[in-house]
């Protein structure tokens, strides 16, 4: 530290002070979210199954869809009625199964909420700090 | 940012300012980084306050925490009490203006640290660094303490 005692004089030009900044800065600071293991896992597996399932039939059927697309695109008829019976089946199994997702508990929607709660009313706010690396 | 090129509005300097024991006149700033002026007192109906926080030091950035003796910050207050305009963070008073008359203040506490400045002081010395000042005098445009090299 520089020591530079000055009294009782008229100065004329300024008075340099190397060490005048303390390295503590003003920054924004939010309290951090606590995620337990067990939230993890809920966030990684919490979703219900039925989603899933909804999903893979959704795809399946709709790779189904662009096939009949593909044949009947000169001409309608030649798609049997069997094939849009299956198509129909597969699009009602997975808007069913997705349905079901929703009415089943889901963990994994419980815990984001109660993320999104924290983050919307943990207080930002500024505070002094320390720079590490002074 | 405050700085000497970018001065407020409505900034009216003292002509006569005091702060811990020195007396600056006829506009002279008590401290500048570089060109920017972490503190202004200005005359109005009474002390007008401008303080900027260091908000990165390696960069010389500075954050307006008091524009004008109003608050720009929860953490922030300004209040009058005894005749004197205190601001104060967290509970610490880190600055405390007193008027004498139209044209001329008193500063009785003043307390940077905290905005990062390393200066405090009350009405009889200003230390800064490991250095103090008191019962001096400067006159002009210029700022009796800057950051050295």
């Amino acid at each position: 530290m520089t020591e530079k005692n000055i009294h009782n004089r008229e100065i004329t030009e300024t008075q340099l002070v190397p060490d005048l900044l303390t390295g503590t800065d003003i920054g924004t600071w939010q309290a951090e979210y606590l995620l337990r293991e067990v939230e993890f896992e809920r966030i990684k597996y919490g979703k219900p199954i039925t989603f899933t399932w909804a999903v893979s039939i959704a795809l399946t059927t709709f790779g189904f869809g662009l096939n009949l697309f593909a044949k009947g695109y000169s001409d309608v008829a030649s798609i049997s009625r069997g094939e849009w019976v299956a198509l129909g089946v597969g699009i009602a199994l997975s808007v069913g199964l997705y349905i079901i997702g929703l009415c089943l508990p889901n963990n994994r929607k419980k815990v984001m909420k109660k993320i999104e709660k924290h983050f919307k009313e943990a207080p930002t706010k500024r505070q002094a700090f320390k720079d590490q690396n002074q | 940012m405050i700085t000497r090129n970018n001065m407020p509005k409505n900034y009216i300097p003292f002509n006569t300012l005091t702060i811990c024991s020195n007396t600056l006149y006829g506009g002279a700033n008590l401290v500048a980084v570089g060109d920017v002026l972490p503190i202004l007192i200005g005359k109005g109906e009474r002390p007008k306050i401008w303080l900027q926080a260091l908000a990165d030091s390696k960069k010389n950035q500075f954050v307006t925490i008091v524009d004008e003796s109003i608050s720009k910050h929860p953490a922030v207050k300004v209040y009058e009490e005894s005749g004197s305009l205190n601001v104060m963070i967290s509970e610490e008073v880190v600055l405390s203006v007193k008027m004498i008359d139209q044209d001329s203040a008193v500063v009785e506490k003043l307390d940077f640290r905290p905005i990062g400045l390393n200066m405090y002081g009350n009405s009889s010395s200003l230390i800064v660094g490991g250095g103090s000042f008191s019962g001096n005098s400067m006159s002009g445009g210029g700022a009796l303490i800057g950051l050295g090299t």
